[in-house]
């Protein structure tokens, strides 16, 4: 199913008083693919997301769900986990589950059935008929999860959904995630951790300051910025590098530095300046970029 | 309308759930009932006791004219639930100490100390339950008899007991309203005057009641972050309708709750089955559905008018102190009428009340009053509730654009300019 757009952002624009949060965002979503939102503390992944399900309007541009226009019908196509959780304190978690698969359409045994194979999954069986403030907060993250994912729907959006995760947990929502995508759904997610992106996304937008910085295929990006990025290890001083022009940045620590190389230059000249000044080489490596750097040569000002 | 029933449905089945819901809709309405029915039940127990009481006259009078042989059945007198028999005897001795012994070991249901010209003093009744209504009734109204035959003897009237009993009974002033297009109605103003007023009082209370429990509850949505989820599948319209009717139907169930108690009591005073206080007795023969229905039109409107005003405050708020000085205004337009109701439900025809009772954010509690005390012109009552239908709508609308923004905002609270903003937009 590759290559079917799902839904589309055009020229998204949305003002908070004096703030520009949005300032023209366009990207779009394929069917079935694992989209990162990327982007720094304030950049605009969240309000990116809030106008995608229709909870802020932007004040111009459109979004285009399946080539339509967004309507509050289309709400229960979508799965939100949003960054802040948050879940009634009071409510059973049976009840919880009820409430909110009825609301966005799953109703009678198809919903019970729903919240029992995933309760069994998350290992929750066992609270159904407890509240939620006697639940630890690993434990309500999961049910949030559920929530997120009760109705099947067919994209599901999800805010920063490692943050303040244990480690134990953070491997469930992953293998989660997949298993879902395996089955076709769409996810989409937002993080600032870069890592994590590049592990699990097939598509990525990076945005800042309300703007996108970069965007497309997570392969075909590595390969514009990979041919010409360089790890370097060494004995001996080598902050002598930054005095040529060579470098579209450099990034130099004590015996090891990591930089990317201007178009036309070789690899080669770098390796025989410093075979000249006898530095002893132990590694030197033509890599692909890691996406922290691709993200902080984009994001950085000036670069 | 779909997503609108499911917060309708999580709302009214949350809160009905709540202990506090079952306590103030069942339990207090069956402890009222209880008491009502108390004399009645301990009638019931008592069935057929025959009360020995004892008379210590220091009079002479008693002596002569009580008839100890004859006791009295309780029965004869209409409303006492208690039924059994009095038989008085003239105590020989004269301790009350040794009587009082008498009654702690149950020999003597109790005793009664006359004294000298008893007519013109006060006659003592000692007993172990003071609560026996009925007795203490029966016993009061034969040394009433006693007195006044006394009295009258000392003018030298000599008169049959037959005649005596015409002598004593009292008559009854009932009050007849003429209303302005000639018709008399019977005018039950002063015995109804409490009754309009509790009704007026829990009108008040559960105004006041939904109200802040609907703020709270937004308020709660948001301080717990739920609303955001919340927004991702509904729309703050259908959030706020949803709310705003599934809270409301809890209000009206429990008013209901409270109508089905009050035709209870209605039933059984109808019946006559059971003693009331005559006061309370003559409330409920009064009542008519009519009241229940204004009631129950006057509750919504208002309802409406004030929890949409509280779902708009509650939306702009992130923390309960936060509400604390906004919704003092609100609380105002709730307490004013309860206020003036108290002042103007002596004159409820009066100019101020027609103006108050006509506008809307003060209809429901003062035209309620004037609908239930006294007979206003029907255009008067149709044209309130057409006026507070439509302000409603209004109010209803302007909240729904306060909350729509409202939901979103977190930390500090927006400025009157910004609200006024958002409600254009």
């Amino acid at each position: 199913m590759q290559g079917d757009t799902l839904f589309e952002l055009r020229g998204v624009k949305k003002r908070f008083g004096d703030i520009k949060a949005l300032d023209g965002i366009s990207f779009l979503v394929e069917r079935g693919e694992i989209f990162g939102l990327i982007g720094p503390n304030g950049a605009g992944k969240t309000t990116t997301i809030r106008t995608i399900l229709g909870i802020i309007l932007p004040d111009s541009g459109e979004i285009l769900i399946k080539g339509k226009k967004f309507s509050r019908d289309m709400v229960d196509m979508f799965g939100y986990l949003p960054e802040e959780r948050g879940l009634y304190r009071k409510m059973k978690i049976k009840d919880l589950l009820i409430f909110f698969g009825r609301s966005k359409g799953v109703y009678g045994k198809d919903l019970i059935d729903k919240i029992y194979y995933w309760l069994e999954k998350m290992d929750l069986l066992d609270y159904k008929s407890k509240k939620v403030e006697e639940l630890s907060k690993g434990m309500q993250q999961k049910i949030q999860f559920i929530i997120t994912i009760i109705n099947d729907p067919e994209i599901i959006i999800l805010d920063e959904p490692f943050s303040g995760l244990d480690p134990i947990n953070r491997d469930l929502f992953k293998d989660t995630i997949l298993e879902l995508n395996k089955e076709g759904k769409t996810i989409v997610y937002s993080t600032h951790n870069l890592e994590e992106a590049e592990k699990l996304s097939n598509s990525i937008c990076l945005i800042n300051k309300g703007k996108v910085v970069l965007k497309g295929k997570l392969s075909e990006i590595k390969e514009k910025y990979g041919k010409n990025s360089i790890v370097l290890e060494c004995d001996g001083e080598i902050n002598f590098l930054k005095e040529y022009d060579f470098f579209m940045d450099i990034d130099i620590y004590k015996n090891y530095a990591e930089f990317t190389l201007k178009k036309g230059i070789n690899s080669e000249e770098i390796l025989k300046i410093l075979l000249d000044r006898k530095i002893k080489i132990k590694k030197f490596q033509v890599v692909e970029p890691s996406l922290r750097k691709i993200f902080i040569s984009t994001v950085k000002p000036g670069a | 309308m779909k997503k609108i029933r499911e917060v309708f449905r999580r709302e009214y089945l949350e809160r009905v759930k709540k202990k506090s819901f079952w306590i103030t809709t069942f339990v207090v309405p069956f402890l009222i009932l209880l008491f009502t029915f108390l004399p009645f039940l301990l009638g019931v127990v008592s069935k057929g006791k025959n009360y020995k009481i004892a008379v210590v006259d220091r009079d002479g009078y008693v002596k002569k004219n009580l008839d100890v042989e004859k006791s009295i059945d309780m029965k004869a007198q209409k409303g006492i639930p208690q039924s059994g028999k009095i038989s008085f005897f003239i105590s020989k001795n004269d301790s009350i100490e040794k009587l009082k012994k008498d009654v702690i070991s149950k020999k003597i249901a109790g005793f009664i100390v006359v004294p000298k010209n008893f007519e013109s003093k006060n006659i003592s009744f000692y007993t172990l339950n003071t609560n026996n209504i009925g007795l203490i009734l029966k016993i009061s109204s034969k040394f009433k008899e006693l007195a006044i035959s006394k009295r009258l003897e000392r003018l030298n009237i000599k008169i049959s007991q037959k005649e005596l009993k015409k002598i004593m009974s009292g008559i009854k002033v009932e009050t007849f309203k003429i209303s302005k297009k000639g018709k008399t109605k019977k005018s039950y103003f002063q015995i109804s005057f409490w009754v309009v007023f509790s009704f007026i009082f829990i009108l008040y209370m559960i105004l006041l009641m939904y109200g802040s429990i609907s703020m709270r509850g937004v308020i709660e949505e948001k301080s717990s972050k739920v609303m955001e989820v919340l927004l991702s599948i509904y729309s703050p319209f259908e959030l706020m309708m949803g709310k705003l009717l599934g809270i409301g139907f809890v209000g009206l169930t429990q008013i209901l709750v409270y109508m089905a108690f009050a035709g209870i009591i209605g039933v059984f005073v109808t019946l006559e089955a059971v003693m009331f206080l005559p006061q309370v007795a003559d409330v409920f023969k009064n009542l008519n559905f009519a009241i229940f229905i204004y009631y129950i039109v006057f509750f919504l409107l208002g309802y409406f008018m004030y929890t949409s005003m509280f779902l708009g405050i509650g939306s702009l708020c992130s923390s309960e102190e936060d509400a604390q000085n906004i919704q003092t205004p609100v609380v105002f337009l709730i307490i004013i009428p309860f206020v003036s109701t108290i002042y103007l439900i002596q004159n409820p025809e009066s100019t101020i009340s027609v103006i108050l009772s006509l506008i809307p954010f003060f209809t429901p509690m003062v035209m309620f009053m004037r609908v239930a005390t006294s007979n206003p012109p029907f255009w008067q009552v149709l044209l309130s509730i057409v006026l507070t239908f439509i302000s409603t709508i209004f109010i209803v609308r302007f909240s729904a654009r306060i909350f729509r923004t409202g939901v979103l905002m977190y930390g500090k609270r927006p400025s009157f300019k910004e609200i006024v903003r958002w409600v254009r937009e």
